[in-house]
């Protein structure tokens, strides 16, 4: 009885694995239709079959395949951690740029995965194709080589902070670039220091007490923007129609009040 | 369109519906099984081993098995050679771990996977399993590390490359045991070691040996396999 319970599931579970549209729900039907398979062998009298069957197919492969879909299927941002915008919350991401990303990827059924990198290697990284978005409180002018910018979704300033008081107008501001973690911590060391910061990332280092330091907004208004290849237009497109639609339904407002403040 | 459709739909019901037939039929009616267990014993007594299914394709059958492994060896060697010509990829990309359940159950998991996979095949010849089975387990524990932790994190814990030299003596061990009969004259197949009492952990002559040297190369050729993709592909 049992064993014609088994046959009798084992073609749905197969149609129900590859009906899926998730790459990740398929390989876990495929899994699932595995196990089932072992269960029928070894109520047929096939003990050694059923696990190797059990082996193979349900763990082995499954995992093979689990890790071989981990470069498709993904939509790959490369991103400098910035608070607000995008940032880690325990084991998870939060911000106003993680929102308008976890959007994208759903409209184009991806899985979203954030690797930080330092934010000089940003555009590298999506100009190369190692990534296809570049985020985390890009203020761009214009738009490096090979790479295009999105329409601005959050308005932002740039502030230059000097210091500590002895090593003031000794070096000339340069744009912030490496991780956010060490300037941090050099302002907690009160290293000599002159850089140029967006809103965002000011803010935070703010809080944390730039006592000594010298801060100066610079004139004018920039804007954070997405980073995207010339040769993945669609993403471009997808993404300033999100960012247009979020902004519209005030969703975008509530997000950057909810993270900004 | 529609009709294109409608007829591939029934193409492709009428095709899994004869699958269906087919082992609904194999299963149901092509079965036809002793219930008599002294078969078994008589069959294995002369070796010693309780497991009929390993007694053949570590006996009878047992060149059949040593070219099923050594066809796996020269997989191993295709992929090693072919992809040792590609330059090593080394990601700069800092990965965000996965969550902190998956972490902690694979650390969990892993010694327990482990002795399951040496028990599968240390029993190999008493209880169903063997080496081709055990070895693919660890193997698997492995991998469900390497999916918690990233791939390299595991590979320079247990590095492949310091396994390969084992993986060609397991090779030409289980040759030497297959191949030392005729060189001393005796009839094929009749074994070196002596069949021990039955029912015991040592029993069944050669299975024992076999099954562990099966395993340690099977293991060691998976996770190879994977290990060689990882680093000179970067993915699978």
């Amino acid at each position: 009885m049992s064993r014609t319970i088994l046959l009798l599931l084992l073609p749905v579970l197969a149609a129900l694995a590859l009906s899926q549209r998730r790459r990740l729900f398929a390989i876990i039907g495929m899994g699932v239709f595995s196990l089932l398979l072992a269960a029928t062998y070894f109520l047929s009298h096939a003990p050694d079959v059923a696990i190797t069957e059990a082996a193979i197919g349900a763990a082995l492969v499954t995992f093979i395949y689990i890790l071989a879909i981990r470069n498709t299927g993904r939509l790959v941002v490369v991103a400098s951690e910035t608070t607000g915008l995008l940032q880690r919350v325990g084991d998870g991401l939060a911000g106003v740029e993680w929102e308008i990303l976890s959007a994208l990827a759903q409209e184009m059924g991806l899985d979203l995965v954030v690797q930080f990198v330092p934010l000089a290697d940003v555009e590298c990284l999506v100009r190369q194709g190692d990534a296809d978005v570049g985020a985390g409180g890009l203020v761009l002018d214009t738009a490096p080589e090979g790479l295009v910018c999105t329409p601005s979704h959050l308005q932002t300033a740039r502030f230059v902070v000097r210091g500590p008081v002895e090593a003031r107008n000794v070096l000339e501001p340069a744009p912030f670039s490496g991780h956010f973690s060490d300037l941090v911590e050099s302002v907690q060391r009160r290293d000599p220091l002159s850089v140029r910061l967006d809103l965002a990332r000011f803010m935070f280092l703010s809080r944390h007490g730039l006592t000594g330091y010298e801060a100066t907004r610079e004139e004018g208004t920039a804007g954070y923007t997405f980073v995207v290849s010339v040769r993945r237009p669609e993403i471009h497109t997808r993404l300033a129609r999100i960012i247009q639609h979020l902004r519209q339904t005030g969703a975008l407002e509530d997000s950057s009040r909810r993270h900004l403040g | 369109m529609i009709r294109r459709n409608a007829r591939l739909g029934a193409v492709s019901g009428v095709i899994v519906a004869a699958f269906c037939c087919l082992v609904w039929f194999g299963f149901e009616l092509g079965t036809e099984r002793s219930a008599n267990p002294s078969i078994w014993i008589e069959a294995n007594a002369p070796i010693g081993a309780t497991n009929l299914v390993s007694t053949i394709y570590l006996g009878a059958r047992l060149f059949d098995t040593v070219l099923e492994v050594l066809v796996f060896a020269v997989a191993v060697l295709g992929v090693r050679h072919y992809l040792e010509e590609k330059a090593r990829q080394v990601s700069t990309v800092e990965t965000l771990p996965e969550s902190h359940v998956i972490r902690v159950s694979a650390h969990l998991l892993l010694p327990l996977i482990t002795l399951l996979g040496i028990y599968v095949t240390v029993f190999g010849h008493l209880s169903p399993g063997g080496g081709f089975s055990g070895g693919v387990i660890v193997a698997s524990g492995v991998l469900l590390v390497a999916i918690a932790l990233g791939p390299h994190a595991i590979g320079q814990r247990i590095p492949p490359e310091r396994l390969e030299w084992f993986e060609w003596i397991a090779l030409l061990m289980i040759l030497a045991i297959v191949l030392i009969p005729a060189v001393a004259g005796d009839p094929p197949l009749s074994g070196i070691l002596p069949p021990g009492r039955f029912g015991r952990l040592y029993s069944g002559g050669d299975l024992l040996p076999l099954n562990l040297l099966i395993g340690a190369k099977v293991f060691i050729g998976s996770w190879g396999i994977i290990h060689h993709f990882l680093q000179h592909r970067g993915e699978i």
